[in-house]
């Protein structure tokens, strides 16, 4: 009935598991007690939990992201402390705790930390700049929500039920078979990846399909804001990398469940084959994630400067000429596999080319402020931040592309610090500063500017002290993943790196004391004209936050930025006439085969076949159901909609 | 000269580290061609890397003050969008930038390809390396000797190692003497070295393959010719090496014998093996890779003529 789940399987066998598992249970019970206190349910089910809405659907992804930095950062603090206090002779994580916890980091940062962030933003953000009433596919957008938030779910509760993956983000093989880890562990690694890598696809589809199809009339692609841009080459990525991965793991879990041979080492099995697969994703992965980064700070740089971005059209050439060549870089994570110099030289080239472009966007960037007149809203710190610090990054990347330097940095610290200087500054610092920038148009409320500005400081000068050391411990020669530091000698930085991920720490609760204040205050922070930055593209147009149909008319375009060229010229944006709306009705389908897919997860993970065929015919039944309901759409009528324009016109002084 | 080079790595991205001794900074003290060479790279590549971030850097903070709205400049402009001047720079400092490393990369992958033995005509020595669950076994194959955890070469002669590995996927790291390179099962891959002068250096097992991989590690001694031939005479007759820790010594090394060996373990002592089966390290191989056949190792001009 229970398949492998016994009773030794709860984490009753260290305090360390136990207390992870007692606040992971105990956070999901105080959020439920909250909701239940205040009578939220309601409120909840109708506007959240069915909605097709894209821009409720993006605030989940969002929320979904922050609940995983949270709990990533908290084993990034435990892999801080581990390694400092084992310089000394203290460690405190047993057994395989530690390759636990890195396993789970990794794991959650990408997967369900950046992933959700950028799908959330994208998914807010889009269609309100393309001047559409919705994604392509409203339906597809919230199934891809629910089932990462399910497989997100399975991550969870791993560390309640079970143990997580001790093989690391990557789950190389031969260490990730079923040989050498025949316990749940990888399992729960291999369905959360598998569940979200089909998430993922479902939104890059979605993405492409509402850029090449509901753009406003008249906004040709080169008058597309260069969040779109960056948008639409992150979702062609999206389709070309992902089933890599999601063939990988499923191969992966082929192996390991029915005794196959893609990925051992004899019986004619490659595990070469794995590593080929799995950064065929992996490398483009890093872009797609990084692109739509690049597109926030875009529209920041150009809104707080009062100035249209400069070099535009050199910047969406950039921008795609990143997405192509991002594509054909992934061997530079295998350059000590053997391969001939020659091969290893044109993919380290390749690599480098990527520098060109990116060199260009920062060039681009930097004259945008030029002539401008600059204003230091919060975005704006997060965008100097990343640039001084992204470039640094890049520097040690183009370092780690010249092949022989790589054969000395590879698999060591050196490597950890590079990569976290892409994925902090570059992904993270964008998001953070696309969500402080689109906070008001989404909840008709600006963020407190105090706090976000402490935020950054807590997470700049924390990332400073704790990567810096990174790079000298890796040219000290230290391995990554090394739970139990043998050398006295790297204690004074892993010092210096733990107070860093200190300082990460207060960045992450000023960020959740920002909220909180704003929230607090929000009657004095209202956003009544639905453009509190002088805003340039189609989303400041309208009130915030946006009725459900975005535009009661949807504006003309006729040049970029038309929006603020309207404003400069003291004209009105042209617009369609209004008519009546068709808006998706809210159903509770996604979130059923969600549901569905986190316990077919979980029932492979521990062998409940039962409970497996069960929620497989559920997801199917609801799918084939869904097909036959025709009436998916309900109209909201002119007269509501000319309401809407009205009462938008009154709150937002004629912007629309 | 060496240590004018070392300079500015010292000053520049290194000033928090606590000195910059041999032992805490293996990478930056090279010993040998290709450590020598992956250090020299890595400093120029640095100092060209820094050539432009440090420009890029400060001009961005200036800019951004300079432009700052309080400040209320006269020559705000929103529609400088393009300037034919900045755009060519904008686009030739990158490209230049990666030209140059773009070059280097090309020139010195060839020259450091790890596979490449050092020297020309002469035969390099050859080691055989086997990973194993955590644990480093080395075979000598000329002198018919094994050792677990210490591995010792000659100085002043091209020296070939043969890698693989049982079970687990892992990569061989000395710094500052071989590349990094994986050693993989049913595999054999390759490093090369050619150490100039006899020191100690240590080595490890760079890549995770499971709790206890940071044990794997192991202490490389480069002995001058004479004592490296008196040391595999006197390991074959189970003595230690001079001023190393005592070695546990074992007689013959066979399969048999291997099937213990491979047993996953952690912290073992140094081993010595008076002697081995002569196919051992195909053996290993073969267990997962039944066709695979050992081929004789080339010279460095052999290597060059076949690429
Ligand atoms: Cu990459």
């Amino acid at each position: 009935m229970l398949g492998r789940l016994t009773y030794d399987s709860l984490p009753f066998y260290s305090i360390i598991a136990f207390g992870g598992a007692a606040i992971t249970v105990g956070a999901g019970l105080a959020v439920i007690g909250l909701i239940t206190w205040f009578r939220l349910w309601g409120w909840l089910w109708k506007n959240y939990l069915t909605t097709l809405d894209h821009k409720r659907i993006g605030i989940m992804y969002i929320v979904v992201a922050l609940v995983m930095l949270v709990r990533g950062f908290i084993d990034a603090l435990m892999m801080r402390g581990q390694q400092m206090a084992s310089a000394s002779g203290h460690g405190f994580l047993e057994g395989d705790h530690f390759q636990q916890v890195f396993s789970a980091h990794g794991t959650i940062m990408i997967f369900f930390m950046a992933t959700p962030f950028m799908a959330g933003l994208v998914n807010f953000v889009l269609p309100l700049q393309l001047g559409a009433r919705d994604v392509a596919f409203p339906f597809m957008n919230a199934l891809s929500f629910w089932l990462t938030a399910g497989a997100a779910g399975l991550v969870l509760i791993s560390l309640v039920i079970g143990v997580f993956s001790t093989a690391g983000w990557v789950g190389y093989p031969p260490y990730s078979g079923v040989e050498r880890n025949p316990g749940v562990g990888v399992d729960y690694w291999v369905w959360a990846l598998f569940i979200s890598g089909f998430a993922t696809t479902m939104t890059g589809i979605n993405f492409v399909v509402t850029i090449l199809k509901h753009r406003a009339p008249g906004m040709a692609y080169m008058r597309m804001p260069i969040f779109v841009w960056t948008v639409l080459c992150s979702s062609l990525i999206i389709l070309i990398a992902f089933p890599a991965l999601t063939v990988a793991v499923a191969l992966l879990g082929l192996d390991r469940l029915f005794l196959t041979h893609f990925f051992t080492a004899d019986h004619g099995g490659n595990l070469m084959n794995f590593t080929n697969l799995f950064w065929m994703w992996g490398h483009p992965e890093v872009y797609l994630l990084v692109l739509p980064a690049f597109g926030v700070f875009s529209e920041v740089v150009a809104t707080f400067s009062g100035k249209k971005i400069y070099g535009y059209s050199a910047m969406v050439k950039a921008t795609v000429i990143i997405m192509f060549v991002s594509m054909l870089v992934w061997l530079h994570h295998f350059f000590t596999m053997g391969a001939s110099a020659t091969v290893n030289a044109v993919f380290g080239i390749a690599t480098m080319i990527i520098g060109v472009p990116t060199g260009l966007k920062i060039f681009n960037w930097m004259f945008t402020m030029y002539r401008g007149r600059v204003r230091f809203h919060v975005s704006m710190y997060w965008t100097l931040g990343f640039m001084v610090l992204f470039v640094i990054g890049g520097a040690t990347g183009v370092m780690h592309a010249i092949v022989p330097v790589d054969y000395n940095t590879h698999n060591t610290a050196f490597l950890v610090a590079h990569f976290h200087n892409m994925l902090v500054p570059g992904v993270l610092f964008g998001y953070v500063a696309g969500y402080m920038y689109w906070f008001p148009k989404a909840f008709g409320f600006t963020l407190n500017q105090k706090w976000g500005i402490r935020a950054f400081w807590g997470w700049a000068i924390g990332f400073t002290l704790a990567f810096m050391p990174l790079y000298a411990l890796g040219l000290m020669g230290l391995p990554r993943r090394t739970a139990n530091i043998y050398d006295p000698s790297f204690l004074p930085l892993l010092i210096v790196a733990f107070i860093g991920a200190l300082c990460v720490l207060f960045g992450i609760v000023a960020l959740l004391v920002q909220l909180y204040v704003s929230v607090r205050d929000r009657a004095q922070n209202r956003d009544l004209t639905g453009d509190p930055w002088d805003g340039r593209s189609l989303e400041w147009s309208i009130p915030s936050p946006p009725p459900a149909f975005n535009f009661a008319r949807i504006p003309i375009v006729d040049q970029l930025d038309a929006f603020a060229e309207a404003k400069r010229a003291g004209r009105k944006l042209q617009y369609e006439p209004a008519g009546p709306v068709d808006l998706p009705v809210p159903t509770i389908v996604p979130m059923v085969m969600g549901v569905s897919a986190f316990l077919l997860g979980f029932a492979a993970i521990w062998y409940m076949w039962w409970l497996f065929v069960l929620s497989f015919l559920v997801m199917l039944g609801a799918m084939i159901g869904r097909s036959f309901v025709d009436h998916n759409e309900f109209r909201v009528p002119q007269r509501e909609v000319e309401a809407g324009l009205r009462t938008a016109a009154g709150r937002a002084g004629g912007v629309q | 000269m060496r240590e004018i080079r070392r300079g500015p790595v010292v000053g520049t991205i290194l000033v928090a580290t606590s000195g910059c001794s041999r032992a805490s900074m293996p990478m930056l003290n090279p010993e040998g061609y290709v450590g020598r060479s992956e250090f020299e790279l890595l400093v120029i590549t640095t100092a060209i890397m820094a050539l432009v971030l440090v420009p890029v850097i400060i001009g961005t903070l200036w800019i951004a003050w300079r432009y700052r709205s309080s400040a209320g400049r006269a020559d705000y402009d929103p529609d400088f969008t393009d300037s034919k001047l900045i755009s060519g720079v904008t686009i030739f400092v990158p490209l230049i930038t990666i030209a140059a490393l773009g070059t280097m990369t090309w020139i010195y992958t060839h020259r450091l390809d790890p596979y490449r033995p050092l020297g020309t005509t002469e035969r390099p020595y050859e080691i055989q390396a086997v990973s194993l669950d955590y644990k480093w076994l080395f075979i000598y194959p000329e002198a018919g000797i094994a050792t677990v955890n210490q591995l010792v070469a000659p100085s002043g002669q091209p020296v070939t190692i043969r890698l693989t590995s049982d079970p687990m996927m892992t990569s061989i790291f000395i710094p500052g003497l071989i590349s990094q390179i994986y050693a993989m099962p049913g595999m054999e891959t390759r490093a090369n070295f050619l150490a100039e002068n006899p020191e100690q250096r240590d080595g490890a097992n760079a890549m995770y393959s499971g709790p206890g991989f940071e044990n794997q590690r192991f202490v490389t001694h480069i002995l001058a010719p004479e004592d490296f031939a008196a040391w595999t005479k006197g390991a074959a007759e189970g003595k230690s090496l001079e001023g190393a820790e005592a070695a546990k010594v074992e007689e013959r090394l066979d399969m048999a014998y291997y099937k213990k060996l491979v047993v996953r373990s952690d912290g073992d002592p140094i081993t010595y093996f008076k002697s081995v089966s002569p196919d051992l390290f195909q053996d290993i191989v073969r267990l997962y890779m039944p066709q695979y056949h050992m081929s004789s190792l080339p010279t460095g001009a052999e290597y060059m003529g076949a690429n």
